[in-house]
């Protein structure tokens, strides 16, 4: 019984490394509780201040806890679309606001709910956490609104702001305050710009620790003739752009509400590479499991996988291309998630990185779009201006020189932008003729094919993306100083992606060949398949960078 | 000449090397006269120093002092978190700062990790052995762990250093273990009027008073635990343990609905667990069944969460599911997980607890004989022996026990206290009839 119990332990612990594992690797966007602790209630106010009137945009984001006390105590039922929702809504607008006072020159303002939502988002364990968003608006009296408009240049008005919801209660509490319509603000105890991004990201660290601003004081005038209605200077680009637009002529705005953008990193994964126990057999499982965990990452979208098929089908690359090809596409995906660890450890005072995911995507998409284009109009413009009279029959990547390829006319291959290596090649061949070819090493590909740097580039581009996943695994790992684990958890999970994009790249190579024994030298394995692919990978590419865009909230799909 | 230009030139360098720890030190003194809630105020100044000066070791410690202040008054692990994060960077900077170590042994010992708090807090002592606070951290260790003449020793050495609020409500608590109220209530007494003559944070005066309150409350001394509740909630205004205890006092006092409001203004703070099961058992007293429910259920919520998120010491939950006679394996599992790692008399008496539910009284026993080692004065911990030794048929010694626990509080615990009155008259009323048969029998 004893002598039992440490293998039973073991066991147990094993097995509680895979299924964390498996949550934090498959499911991230599940397994996440607050970030701000289990029952914390979290508190955001925008003060728009306007010549007329004033708005708040007022965002309570309650954890599991308290969403759990709220459901079963209004019996509301967690999903967005919930018909109970709404008269909910309304009395929660309405107590809330019991709890909110506006002050203008000491007299208060009676304040309006014009707006109200709320979302409901997965927390730890998939338990649904709440986060409401409201607008209140209050008219300004008619003195003092006349006071703002007409008297430009007098006193500036004072507005004090009161928070005595949920009081006590621990949580994020954030206010900020803007100018509205007609209004600039002359004084203000709180900021302009938002740490939180309106309660969707809590970046926390020993200096930067929750806000606690519960109360505002802020002064503002008419703003100066000839200046922007709303004329805040430097705000929060496009948010603060569409607050401000939503001034007291305009139609009813909402809060936009999003789910948390982070968890908390302290709970189930810390406890897996806390773990004490490091023998081998304990490393190899993990090991493992972070390659099949890998490997099914591999076939989520993102991950260069339509590349690389698209790729080796258009360009009759060989076994060893898609080899290479996948190999190229995990190592600088492992790069990429070392990079951003080491950013996300030693930047994070000046660079978010969650932030900079979007933007890296982009970037990476539209360079996977502009190799594809290039890509096309090459074999756009090959296709057309050549004979299609050649042979091709290179099964294997041995082939060399000796086998009959034709290319395309010389003036377009000098400059492929990506910096392709293109020079002047001539063939003692059957058909010599003096033609450009890529040229890398010992085995010469054919020109509308692969060329070693274009492989590569493409491959860097699609890896370049990291996920999220695997950059949780290494920063639990370094967070709790066991980093040489977790950069070995990174290797293994790389391992298997890299396996699995191989396996496809060679399926697809061997699929292609298949296909060819019917079509060995039809317009359709000349023409067609190269120029299709490639248009595809421009595809490709620009839906990545459109991703990314709207990830940023630039644009809205 | 030119040496002394150099000279000249070092001094203004070493100047203006001057102004920056001057500056710091001249906020450092304004900070008090700065505003009303000086912890708050002291977080922002030190992480403003910090962005000057990034290497001050000792700043770093300011620092994560004031978030084990703030975590404590608002009872949110995440400033723990940033606490530890704080000490940390100081001790990478410094390894040598006695302090920084003893106040991460503090959060170690905080988020119960009594090992790491033991090792941190005797390092903390080897580099400053005249420091009480690193003393008073082991020796809670101690002392949750079960390991109460260690703990004692310490508690004197801390004692010998400096008397304070610290080192007197910590000698209270072992004595409250040992059984010796009196004395505890003296010393508990004494560190309040000590810390409020040493203008100790509001939040330590009242923790000290809600215990104060609780010992009381322990004798079945409701109106003093009342009164010394109140003084902690008038020192600071919705303190969430003032609120629960005085919950405890009126629920027992029998002023229900007042009981209720104090828990959920408890719970409207930190919804714990234990607040949670109580003000469930008011409700169930009052015939709320519904209400009743609906706290069982947050209670049940609670413990889902704990398990997502793989905490290991549940008590609580222990004590919920054996008071509720629900989830006998879980309890017992839970029970005897916490109890391989803290066997203090209140492990011993959970896992008792629990496995008497869960039908194995011969188990419980000697863990229940454990708890009550040193008798200390807990109506809850008689209770659970009386129950124990009835399941074994172990009628006087039952009797004796649930006579005891009704002496020392007879409302120890709603709905409970009503168990332990019922089963102790039923043994009473067996023995007279029992009495009454044997005279029968001599008579004739």
């Amino acid at each position: 019984m004893i002598s039992n119990s440490p293998i039973r332990i073991a066991r147990a612990r094993l097995l509680t490394t895979l299924l964390v594992l498996c949550a934090v690797v498959a499911i991230p966007r599940v397994a996440r509780a607050h970030p701000m602790g289990n029952f914390s209630i979290n508190h955001y106010t925008k003060i728009v201040a306007g010549a007329r009137d004033v708005e708040l945009d007022y965002i309570i984001d309650m954890a599991e806890i308290p969403t759990f006390q709220e459901t079963k105590e209004r019996g509301l039922i967690t999903n967005a679309g919930d018909p109970a929702l709404v008269p909910y809504l309304a009395r929660q607008a309405d107590s809330l606001k019991g709890g909110l006072t506006l002050d203008a020159d000491g007299q208060p303002l009676k304040l309006e709910c014009v707006s109200r939502q709320a979302i409901f988002p997965p927390g730890a364990g998939g338990l649904p956490t709440m986060k409401m968003g409201f607008v209140y608006r209050a008219s300004l009296p008619d003195a003092i609104a006349h006071v703002i408009a007409h008297a430009i240049g007098a006193r500036p008005l004072s507005l004090h702001y009161r928070d005595d919801n949920f009081a006590g209660r621990a949580g994020w509490k954030e206010i900020i305050a803007l100018g509205g319509r007609g209004a600039v603000l002359t004084g203000s105890s709180v900021p302009s710009r938002d740490r939180s991004l309106e309660l969707t990201n809590y970046p926390t660290d020993m200096l930067h620790s929750p806000p606690q601003t519960l109360e505002a004081l802020v002064t503002f005038t008419a703003a100066p003739p000839g200046t922007v209605a709303g004329g805040e200077p430097a705000t929060d680009g496009a948010g603060a752009a569409a607050w401000l637009a939503a001034g007291s002529s305009a139609p009813a705005p909402g809060v936009k509400l999003e789910a948390n953008r982070q968890g908390t990193p302290h709970s189930a994964f810390t406890d897996l590479i806390k773990s004490k126990r490091m023998d081998l057999a304990f490393l190899l499982t993990a090991a493992l499991v972070a390659a099949v965990l890998g490997g099914f990452h591999a076939l989520e979208p993102g991950h260069g996988k339509t590349l690389v098929a698209v790729y080796l089908v258009g360009s009759r690359g060989t076994a060893a291309h898609a080899v290479l090809l996948g190999a190229v596409v995990t190592a600088s995906h492992t790069i990429s998630v070392y990079a951003l660890g080491i950013i996300t450890l030693y930047a994070s005072q000046w660079v978010v990185p969650e932030r900079l995911y979007p933007w890296l995507g982009m970037t990476s998409g539209l360079m996977v779009a502009g190799l594809g284009f290039a890509l096309f109009i090459r074999r756009y413009v090959s296709a057309d201006s050549h004979d299609r009279d050649h042979h091709h029959d290179h099964d294997d990547h041995d082939h060399g020189h000796d086998h009959r390829h034709s290319h395309a006319s010389a003036p377009i291959h000098r400059h492929t932008w990506w910096g392709g290596h293109v020079h002047e090649h001539s063939h003692e061949e059957a058909q010599a003729h003096g033609h450009p070819h890529i040229h890398q090493d010992a085995n010469h590909a054919p020109a509308a094919a692969i060329s070693l740097k274009s492989l590569c580039a493409l491959g860097i581009t699609g890896g370049i993306v990291p996920c999220p996943a695997a950059l949780v695994v290494l920063l639990g790992a370094l967070a709790i100083h066991r980093v040489a684990f977790g950069l070995f958890l990174i290797v293994a999970f790389s391992a298997g992606l890299a396996a699995v994009l191989i396996g496809f790249g060679l399926a697809m190579v061997y699929a292609r060949r298949f296909m060819s024994r019917f079509a060995a030298r039809g317009p359709l394995t000349e023409r067609w398949l190269p120029l299709a692919s490639s248009a595809v990978i421009t595809v490709v590419g620009i839906t990545i960078a459109l991703q990314s865009l709207a990830a940023v909230g630039v644009l809205r799909i | 000449m030119s040496t002394a230009g150099n000279r000249r030139h070092c001094e203004r360098r070493v100047s203006i090397a001057a102004v920056p720890p001057l500056l710091a030190m001249m906020l450092w003194l304004a900070m008090p006269a700065l505003g009303e809630n000086t912890v708050d105020r002291t977080i922002v100044i030190c992480q403003k120093i910090l962005r000057v000066r990034p290497d001050d070791a000792a700043i770093y410690y300011k620092l994560g002092d004031a978030y084990v202040e703030k975590g404590r008054e608002t009872g949110d692990i995440t400033y723990y978190d940033l606490a530890s994060q704080s000490l940390q960077h100081a001790l990478k900077l410094e390894p040598d700062l006695g302090p920084a170590r003893r106040h991460l042994a503090y959060v170690l010992y905080s988020l119960h990790d009594f090992a790491g708090a033991a090792r941190e807090s005797r390092r903390a002592i080897e580099l400053d052995p005249r420091d009480p606070n690193a003393y008073g951290v082991l020796g809670d260790t101690q002392l949750e762990t079960g390991q109460y003449d260690a703990a004692a020793t310490t508690y004197t050495q801390m004692a010998a250093i400096k008397d304070d609020l610290y080192s007197y409500s910590r000698r209270s608590g072992l004595e409250t273990i040992r059984g010796d109220n009196s004395a505890a209530i003296a010393d508990l007494t004494r560190a309040i009027a000590i810390g409020r003559r040493d203008g100790a944070p509001a939040e330590a005066i009242a923790w000290a008073a809600t215990r104060l309150a609780e010992d009381y409350f322990l004798l079945g001394k409701l109106d003093e635990a009342a009164a010394q509740d109140q003084a902690a909630l008038a020192t600071d205004l919705g303190y969430y343990r003032a609120l629960a205890s005085l919950g405890q006092v009126r629920a027992a006092q029998g002023r229900l609905d007042e009981a209720a409001g104090l828990y959920r203004g408890a719970i409207a703070v930190i919804p714990l667990p234990e607040y949670a099961a109580a003000l469930g058992d008011v409700y169930a007293k009052m015939g709320r069944h519904e209400d009743a429910q609906r706290q069982r259920e947050l209670v049940e919520f609670i413990a889902r969460l704990n398990t997502i998120n793989r905490v290991l010491y549940n008590r609580v939950l222990v004590d919920y599911y054996a008071d509720h006679d629900l989830e006998h394996h879980q309890a017992i599992d839970l029970g005897a997980r916490e109890f391989a790692v803290r066997q203090d008399i209140y492990g011993h008496d959970a896992l008792a607890w629990a496995l008497y539910r869960g039908g194995k009284a011969a188990e419980a026993l000697p863990h229940i004989v454990a708890a009550l080692r040193f008798q200390t004065t807990d109506a809850r911990l008689y209770f659970h022996a009386g129950m124990i030794y009835l399941a074994l048929g172990r009628n006087d010694l039952a009797r004796a026990r649930l006579a005891r626990a009704l002496a020392i509080n007879p409302h120890f615990q709603p709905i409970l206290d009503e168990v332990a009155a019922r089963e102790y008259a039923m043994l009473s009323g067996a023995r007279k009839r029992q009495y009454a048969e044997a005279g029968k029998s001599n008579q004739r």
